[in-house]
């Protein structure tokens, strides 16, 4: 029973690292869609050249 | 443009929501809650189990319906919100799978057992891992995407049948949330109220997972797309 503040605090950092993952991936993603978007919008420019 | 807008809006605040609420069920389940008097600190796995079941079935709900819409309007959008449900979904339907024998092991006796909810359960699993399996490796084509919409929507009948299993076979498996019994169920209002916020916090997961990997999807399809653009001007 005296343990049980170890076991949140391991799972506490389990999940502090995960969200941070996660939340890392979906930065990346958010930024490639941006870049997507920008490609697109010089490739639609040079097909109106 | 609104649906851009909420989606942008959801993105910034769901990890904002979805991190402290872990943290706070987190707390209430190893810190707050009392031990169950029958079967000791293992019943805490219940509110891990419990929510994650709730998740994983309105994860496959939203693969049902994403796929409805889908078959009838035909738009990429609702096939992609199918896909990434499905996946999120199986997440949690997995971690049913694990938390269960790990309850079971010390109260049962053994890790698995045939009963009809964990039978039902096994199937949902199975019929999504097919269905992403598919996914994976039937190519990108529409019939692709039609086939896996009929089976995500099949794959949702069992759901309502492992709700009720439990009653309509009296299976081994406990029935805690749709027990009759006055004196079973939750009475302890800090296992209520654990049980509440464990499942606020896991939806909030999905929901924050599901946005992610539709973002991903949609920017793989963007790219495809620029790919087959590109070879048919150079064609």
């Amino acid at each position: 029973m005296e343990r049980f503040p170890y076991l949140f605090a391991a799972y506490t950092v389990v999940w502090i690292v995960l969200f941070a993952y996660v939340w890392s991936v979906d930065r990346r993603a958010r930024r490639a869609e941006r870049e997507l978007e920008e490609m697109r919008k010089a490739l639609d420019r040079e097909r109106s050249r | 443009m609104l649906a851009k807008r909420l989606e942008s809006l959801a993105s910034l605040l769901l990890p904002w929501l979805a991190g402290p609420a872990m943290v706070l069920a987190l707390y209430l389940i190893f810190l707050v809650v009392p031990t169950e008097r029958d079967q000791g600190i293992v019943q805490r796995i219940f509110y891990v189990h419990v929510p994650s079941a709730w998740t994983a079935f309105l994860g496959f709900f939203v693969v049902c319906g994403a796929s409805l819409l889908y078959l009838w309007r035909g738009s990429p959008v609702f096939d992609r919100v199918a896909r990434a449900s499905a996946e999120v979904g199986m997440v949690f339907c997995t971690l049913v799978l694990l938390t269960g024998p790990i309850w079971a092991r010390p109260i049962w006796g053994a890790w698995w057992t045939w009963d009809p909810r964990l039978t039902m359960t096994i199937i949902l699993w199975t019929i999504y891992a097919s269905y992403l399996l598919l996914r994976a490796f039937g190519g990108g084509e529409d019939q692709i995407s039609r086939y896996a919409a009929v089976l995500g929507i099949v794959g949702a009948i069992d759901i309502p049948l492992i709700v009720v299993s439990v009653r309509l076979w009296r299976g081994m498996h406990p029935a805690v949330m749709m027990s009759r019994d006055p004196q079973g169920g939750l009475r302890d209002p800090f296992m209520r109220v654990t049980l509440l916020v464990a499942a606020v916090a896991f939806l909030l997961v999905y929901a924050w997972l599901l946005l992610v990997r539709l973002r991903t999807l949609r920017v793989s399809d963007g790219v495809a797309e620029l790919a087959r653009e590109r070879e048919l001007a150079a064609s």
